[in-house]
């Protein structure tokens, strides 16, 4: 594991396109602001893990006919509305086309714009940080798209990660 | 219908702890009074011992609702509501009863490209394992 020390404002680079920002201390919690393109999922680890585990849970017997059971769960199924039928209505999708062009995509684990717009701008404040301290580290052009983790989310809470071991304030752990 | 007559789906990144497999079919495998698919088997092409029973959410979860950020958008081609196919996987318990589903990394389903791809969601309390009944 390479551990790197690094107080709020200072980043680390992945290879080529991951940035990560150390966007503030506070006690036991590290608030971390993540660049990376779009095709590099970002996610908190015990969240990948949850998801991981489900996954490997819900393997169904590799043989075998499921129509028994999948009787058994139609029964189960509530009746649908009319309303319900509609295409997508449970599912809101917004198109990507209806988001103004700003050169990236914001995907924020948090909820609210304003508190977005919080976070883009202690982005913007690290950056500029950032780029006084280590102006040749600073991507010349915005990345196909920037992505900000909330640490101090709603899983924070007993999460191996983010808890105690965390580490001393300003020193973020990196996993190899 | 043999396997190799139904739509393949080509999942654009992989699921969770399954490796390098991509390329999925979808056996509807029970419908509602209306003709309407409840239910779904998601069998790999590439493994076969590798499937899943899933469901479409609404019809056990009415309230089930959740908002797929620009950069999934993206990456399914999805561009307008009516090309995702939302599905959620089942964990089968003992009996039908015991039965779990996966709503919060629902699988979505470009139904005009057949991409798809399970999206961890971000922001919502959905559970990992909601019983069905």
């Amino acid at each position: 594991m390479l551990v790197l020390t690094r107080r709020a404002g200072e980043s680390i680079v992945i290879g080529d396109d991951v940035r990560v920002v150390v966007l503030d201390v506070r006690g036991e919690t590290v608030r971390l602001g993540i660049e990376a393109p779009r095709s590099v999922q970002v996610h908190r680890a015990e969240v990948y893990a949850e998801v991981q585990a489900a996954n490997a849970a819900a393997l169904a017997p590799p043989a075998g006919d499921l129509g028994p059971l999948a009787g058994h769960l139609s029964r189960l199924a509530r009746p649908r509305t009319p309303a319900d039928r509609r295409p997508g209505r449970r599912t809101p999708v917004r198109s990507p086309d209806a988001v103004p062009p700003q050169g990236r995509t914001m995907v924020v684990m948090t909820e609210g714009d304003q508190r977005l717009q919080h976070l883009q701008e202690e982005i913007d404040q690290a950056r500029a940080a950032a780029a006084e301290a280590e102006p040749d580290l600073l991507p010349q052009t915005p990345s196909p798209a920037d992505r900000v983790v909330e640490g101090s989310g709603e899983h924070e809470a007993g999460s191996p990660s983010e808890g105690p071991d965390a580490g001393p304030p300003g020193e973020v752990d990196v996993d190899r | 219908m043999s396997v190799e007559d139904l739509p393949e789906l080509s999942f654009v990144r992989p699921l969770p702890g399954f490796g390098d497999l991509r390329r999925f079919v979808l056996v509807e495998i029970s419908s509602d009074d209306d003709g309407d698919p409840v239910l779904f088997e998601l069998r790999s092409l590439e493994e076969p011992a590798v499937r899943f029973l899933c469901a479409v959410p609404t019809a056990f979860f009415p309230d089930y609702a959740f908002e797929l950020d620009e950069a999934e958008c993206a990456d399914l081609d999805v561009r307008d509501e009516a090309d995702a196919l939302v599905l959620v996987l089942l964990t089968i318990g003992r009996d039908a009863v015991a039965t779990t589903a996966n709503l919060l990394a629902p699988v979505v389903v470009n139904a005009r490209t057949r991409a798809a791809a399970q999206v961890i969601l971000t922001g919502t309390d959905w559970p990992v394992r909601a019983a069905v009944a």
